[in-house]
């Protein structure tokens, strides 16, 4: 797709084109915020019509380098990458994997630090300007030579760095010289850094950068993305091809803006991302378009009964989508875009996982009711999201674990002071005296409420609080199913010897790698307790707590 | 340090005397001594071992091909997922995705992932179609994950050095590509495509151990990086993950890099039915004959640990070991386990003794018992051996009736659970997955007759169905029995075979219900008889204790130590830490002055309120070093007269009454014992504090908090005060 054809882009790619084949700033900050990928492949798609367009003398030739900063992790490989990019250099194995080395000097080495990099540009500027002009004198051949023209061309370096502010986080000291390159190579050169955060955020202190020349991509409308999808609709099936084998054939290209309309319609609110619209279409088509296969090869395989002897290529059944077909499709599946969008924007699943959970029974169309069909469906889904949900991999934990979990809530939801209210036992056995309930925003006024803490997030806890807590709650809830030991007499002794176990330590080191605690203080630190925080939700605390028989409500200083 | 006591520190260099410690010459291979070492052979600890080895290679080689067989589904699904990883990718996606799978393993331990490695790296006999069929796999661990570069450079060394046919080309540091560079590995997979031709483009599998532990920062651009170039270069990561929580991945990462990724998730079998699996078939299982039998509380504790702690199959297998460790080092006898060496017997010794006796005594109780066995008194060695050898074979035909009943009582229940019956409730909302183990604890503490009650009651009222059923389960269950178990229960099979035949058939609209009822009569009294006979306490053979641990309880605190018991036992009771013999009868007791520093210092500690007055600590410290002092000259005085033991006595006389004064000091002396006791109050003080005992809270000058209260000492300082007598 050419780039001034992107739908949304128009204006955007004549603005970039037309400064790249005139005077171009030298340095360009595109914001794209919501597309970027897109964006991505919308200018390097203009840059390669610029650079194939006619060169004259007044009209540079332009070469072009794209860098994904993310991928850059040392200078040496930003180094590499854009020089490489510049003048299409495969290393090759054979050639033990070297590095384009410029003609006129094999000593310097171009990818050291910026100083040899700045020398590096002039040199593949030359190389390219040498190049050109041997490629003209090969058109020109025959002609009267004339390298003058040739020797003279400009040729201009457009160097793209992708996701820009990945710069300012791995290599801060490149990003000033990264704007000002054109004044330190003293060649027609344009550095455009395209980045999802605005320039305010990566620009480097003190004013140290010119400021670049701004080019915002405007947010896509949801009929943009609509046709947008439409036109990426892949063409490597031909009509030829067999239509029970690929679900993007030719004859069913008719009802894809359909199912895109849909698709977009559903999902627009939640994303404006192309690419997770792109996502989705790709995990839902092949269901989608899966009855009307299977209608297509019910007719396939009655004409073959009917006439054994048919030519298949002259005599194949016509798929006609009609506007009635189409309603019932749409209605069917309409529910089935949520399902995908809560599933797959969040990457619980993949798309080819959820295509395969989600695949209409077969011949649904010679189904009843097909109508309702869907819903019987549903449960699998549920199931799988299940499986990745959070509350399904801590189900699996050992019971101390869990119970270390609940402890690490507690801990952090409750403030210290309150523990020997909430979990101390006199001799009374009285209930615990808890904060009393109050009611809901009736504040006196010009007093700010206290916001509760399960709100204002975790805060941290030193290791002998939790073991402390943990010892509580084993107390109550886990006596009964330790094994008996008749060794310990004093009430609570028992208690205390589980919670000092090695089991209990190494179980707190595991949560904290997995991510269900963190440890705030540093590992380093001998000095005194190590802290910590809890790390999962209220709702998977509860289902912790239900599952162990804990009241997790009585035990909170602010319950719910 | 006498130079200049203001100074506020001292370096005091660590200056180990040279203390020739006499390692007793043990040889490797054997046993500790057992605690009745005095009825023990000479080389008993050897022959233990030698023993202890046999039965242990035994079982463990059983579990580790139970655990195979745990195995296999998983390793089948992930080998065929990273086969197909980039042949089945879906179409119209909006960039390629990187494959990944994580395979979350909590319990069959690292043998899974060696296996699953060995699996991908021969060659597939699927050679139909000319896709990818190899895989070229690496092993990375956290630590070379480092950093990103690092990361980098071990993943695309990692597949070029491993490549024995790539030549090596000489590249120069400065004008080739850096190695950790991706572009590196994608020149080196250009060159190996090409020159092998486009038949077999082995996958790049990079397999990641303990993936939790790998910093999320620096993977998750390493997976930026590779995703880049994913699907010219295929590379498939594979994530080794030993927790059980299958979504590990989607909490740590953010989603922007979750995109570039095609997560699989696979779970190898994990939780209570691993243990149940591995002990049923181990110890409960027909075919296999284990040397050791164990008993009701290891496999307590076994089911404790695995629910509570740590679900794995290594600590079973720990577990299982240390409990085959315990039960040959106590019992001298038990070297008899596999065989009888008939060496050990030919000598008289306390050992044969020993043997003599038990055997003497068993046989007369079995003539209590029953009146047909003579008495022998067991003179000869011969028959010595012999009756050892036929006391083994007793035990193992006695274990083999029980889970030949036990695997009946599975099979029964089994159908009763295909016909919609509750049976014993195995399954179910109450029953939980360890219930079959719940009935062998039964079985094991002989308390099996309710269950057995229960199935006779049912067993009574079945249909024709059931009943066909029922026997046809248990005619197949005796015909794959070995064959010479099956030979032992001949008769069983025959009476079986004949109710089966009785059995009217079933399409007999009919048939003849009374005729139904009747048989199942005799199925359910069969069955209560055979019971009766199979299920005798493995306590009631000769000599069981040498196969069978009983009730012996389990180590568990070697297993899972409670740390800070451990060390406040240590503080109270040093003395007791110090002797290599774990069983005593009574308790050292010592004196405070004789203690330890710190020991002295954390009894003072204890009688305290919650919080200590340092200063206060230090005098009552000071005090019982003084009278250490006493003591200690004392005791060198009395060395020195002829009559040591009068002399203590009076000294512990005089430390009852008065406290008796240390001799007169010079002042110069005084001076350096205050210091010398203020460096070892310090020293003391420090240790407590840096074994977490002390708070500094800052509340209070000079005061620091107490963080171990009510410790169950039943030993009174008071008394040990005045010292032993």
């Amino acid at each position: 797709m050419s780039a001034s054809t992107t739908p949304g882009y128009e204006a955007f790619s004549e603005e970039l084109g037309f400064l790249l084949s005139s005077t171009p700033p030298p340095f360009i900050y595109i914001q794209s915020f919501e597309a970027l990928r897109t964006t991505f492949t919308v200018v390097d798609a203009l840059l390669h019509d610029l650079s194939r367009r006619p060169t004259g003398v007044d009209q540079p030739s332009i070469h072009c380098a794209t860098v994904d900063a993310a991928s850059c992790f040392t200078p040496r490989l930003f180094y590499e990458g854009v020089i490489h990019s510049l003048i299409d250099w495969i290393p090759e194995w054979e050639d033990g994997c070297s590095i384009w080395m410029p003609e006129e000097s094999t000593t310097v080495r171009w990818n050291e630090n910026l100083d040899t990099f700045v020398h590096g540009l002039v040199s593949a500027q030359a190389y390219l300007r040498l190049r050109l002009s041997q490629t003209n004198s090969e058109k020109r051949k025959g002609k009267e030579p004339d390298t003058e023209v040739g020797r003279n061309q400009n040729v201009r370096l457009v160097i793209v760095i992708e996701r820009a502010e990945k710069l300012k986080e791995d290599h801060p000291e490149l990003l000033v010289p990264l704007t000002r390159l054109a004044e330190l190579a003293r060649i027609d050169l344009c550095v455009i850094f395209i980045s999802q955060v605005g320039w305010e955020d990566v620009r480097p202190p003190f004013g140290a950068s010119p400021d670049p020349y701004f080019v915002d991509v405007p947010s896509l409308t949801k009929e943009n993305i609509s046709k947008l999808l439409v036109t990426n609709y892949p063409s490597y099936a031909s009509p030829n091809d067999n239509l029970l084998e690929t679900p993007y054939h030719p004859a069913l290209a008719s009802l894809y803006p359909h199912f895109i309309t849909m698709l977009c319609d559903v999902c627009y609110p939640f994303t404006h991302n192309p690419d997770e619209l792109q996502y989705i279409a790709a995990a839902r088509w092949p269901g989608f378009v899966k009855p009307l296969i299977d209608e297509y090869k019910q007719a396939l395989h009655e004409r073959r009964q009917e006439d054994n002897e048919v030519d298949l290529d002259s005599e194949l059944p016509q798929i006609n989508v009609s506007e009635d077909l189409r309603i019932r499709l749409i209605r069917y599946f309409n529910a089935s875009f949520t399902t995908a969008l809560e599933t797959l924007l969040p990457r619980q699943s993949n798309a080819a996982d959820w295509a395969s959970a989600n695949v209409p029974p077969d011949n649904l169309f010679s189904m009843a009711r097909p109508d309702t069909g869907y819903q019987q469906q549903q449960p699998s889904a549920q199931e799988a999201l299940a499986a990745t949900s959070s509350q399904a991999g801590m189900r699996s934990l050992p019971r101390m674990s869990k119970f270390l979990l609940i402890a690490s809530f507690l801990a952090s939801t409750n403030p210290a002071k309150s523990d020997l209210r909430m979990f101390g036992r006199g001799l009374d056995e009285k209930k615990h005296r808890r904060r009393g309930a109050r009611s809901s925003g009736k504040t006196k006024s010009g007093v700010a409420s206290k916001i509760p803490q399960r709100l204002l997030g975790p805060i941290a806890f030193p290791l002998d609080r939790i073991l402390a807590i943990l010892g509580a709650l084993l107390e109550e809830n886990d006596v009964e199913t330790r094994l008996v030991a008749r060794e310990f007499v004093v009430p609570g002794e028992y208690t205390d010897m589980e919670i000092g176990r090695v089991g209990v330590y190494a179980a707190i080191t595991e949560l904290t790698s997995l991510g269900l605690m963190h440890r705030t203080s540093p590992a380093d630190r001998l000095d005194g307790p190590p802290m910590f925080k809890a790390a999962i939700s209220y709702d998977d605390a509860l289902a912790l707590a239900k599952e162990l028989d804990i009241a997790l409500n009585d035990l909170l200083w602010d319950p719910v | 340090m006498d130079e200049d006591c203001n100074k506020t520190s001292f370096c005091i260099p660590f200056d180990p005397p040279e203390i020739q410690i006499d390692v007793p010459s043990s040889p490797r291979n054997a046993l500790p001594n057992s605690p009745f070492s005095e009825r023990d052979l000479h080389d008993g600890p050897q022959l233990r071992f030698e023993a202890y080895r046999t039965a242990w290679e035994k079982c463990m080689t059983r579990i580790t091909g139970i655990v195979q067989e745990l195995q296999r589904s998983t390793l089948d699904a992930v080998v065929k997922e990273v086969k197909a990883s980039y042949m089945k990718t879906l179409p119209a996606l909006p960039h390629p995705e990187l494959p990944i799978i994580s395979v979350v393993n909590p319990a069959l331990g690292e043998n899974l992932m060696e296996n699953i490695c060995a699996a991908l790296e021969s060659p597939s006999n699927d050679v139909t179609d000319n896709e990818i069929l190899t895989s070229s796999v690496i092993h990375l661990r956290p630590a070379d994950f480092q950093t990103i570069s690092a990361g980098m450079r071990g993943i695309v060394s990692g597949f070029v050095d491993k490549d024995p046919d790539t030549e090596q080309i000489k590249r120069r540091a400065s004008t080739s590509l850096a190695n950790y560079d991706i572009g590196t590995l994608e020149a080196w997979h250009r060159f190996r495509s090409h020159s092998q031709g486009n038949i077999r483009k082995p996958t790049l599998c990079v397999v990641l151990h303990d993936f939790e532990q790998i910093d999320p920062d620096v993977m998750q651009n390493v997976f930026y990086t590779c995703s880049k170039a994913s699907p010219q270069l295929p590379l498939i990561f594979i994530l080794v993950m030993s927790s059980p929580l299958t979504n590990f991945i989607n909490l740590a990462y953010p989603r922007s890099i979750l995109c570039r990724l095609r997560i699989r998730h696979f779970a190898a079998p994990s939780g209570p039915t691993i243990l149940q699996e591995i002990w049923t078939k181990t110890f409960f299982d027909i075919s296999f004959d284990p040397d050791v039998m164990f008993g009701p509380p290891l496999l307590e504790y076994l089911q404790d640990y695995f629910n509570r702690h740590n679900a794995s199959v290594d600590a079973i297998l720990t577990i299982l070991q240390l409990a085959h460790l315990k039960h040959f080092s106590l019992e001298p006898l038990r070297l008899f386990v596999k065989h009888t060496p008939a060496n050990t017997l030919s000598q008289p010794s306390a050992f044969v003794d020993a043997l003599r006796v038990r055997l003497r005594l068993a046989s007369k109780t079995r003539e209590k018992n029953s009146m047909d066995v003579d008495e022998q008194d067991f003179r000869a060695p011969e028959d010595l051996i012999t009756a050892v050898d036929k006391s083994r074979t007793e035990f193992h035909n006695h274990a083999r009736n029980i889970r030949i009943a036990f695997g009946i009582i599975e099979r029964i229940q089994v159908i009763l659970e295909r016909h919609g019956h509750k049976g014993l409730g195995w399954s179910g909302e109450k029953g939980s997955s360890s219930a079959p183990l719940e009935a062998i604890l039964d079985i094991l503490r002989d308390r099996s007759g309710r269950d057995v009650k229960h199935l006779v009651k049912l067993t009574r009222r079945l249909n024709a169905h059931e009943l066909e059923d029922i026997i046809d389960e248990l005619n197949t269950y005796f015909f794959n029995m070995p064959s010479h178990v099956r030979v032992q229960e001949q008769e069983t099979r025959s009476h079986l075979t004949l109710l089966r035949s009785q059995i009217p058939r079933v399409d007999d609209e009919d048939a003849d219900t009374e005729n139904i009822q009747a048989l199942s009569q005799r199925f359910s009294d069969w069955f209560s008889e055979y019971m009766n006979i199979k299920l005798v306490p493995i306590e009631e053979g000769r000599l069981w204790d040498i196969w069978y641990t009983g009730r012996t309880s389990v180590v568990s605190e070697i297993l899972n130590p409670s740390v800070r018991a451990s060390i406040i036992a240590g503080l109270l009771r040093p003395y007791e830490f110090q002797n290599e013999s774990s069983i005593r009868s009574s308790p050292i007791t010592k004196a405070l002055w004789q203690l330890p520093d710190t020991s002295i210092l954390f009894k003072r500690y204890l009688d305290s309120s919650k919080m200590i007055n340092v200063y206060d600590w230090f005098e009552s410290f000071k005090s019982v070093l003084d009278l250490q002092r006493i003591h200690l000259q004392e005791a060198e005085v009395s060395t020195r007269s002829s009559s040591p033991r009068k002399k203590g006595r009076s000294g512990n006389r005089a430390g009852k009454g008065k406290q008796k004064e240390p001799a007169p000091m010079s002042e110069e002396e005084e001076e350096r014992w205050k210091t010398f006791v203020h460096a070892r109050f310090i020293r003391a003080l420090h240790e407590l504090d840096y074994l977490g005992l002390l708070k500094h809270t800052g509340r209070k000058a000079d005061h620091v908090l107490r963080t171990v209260f009510e410790i169950d000492d039943d030993g009174d300082d008071g008394d040990q005060l005045r010292g032993p007598d």
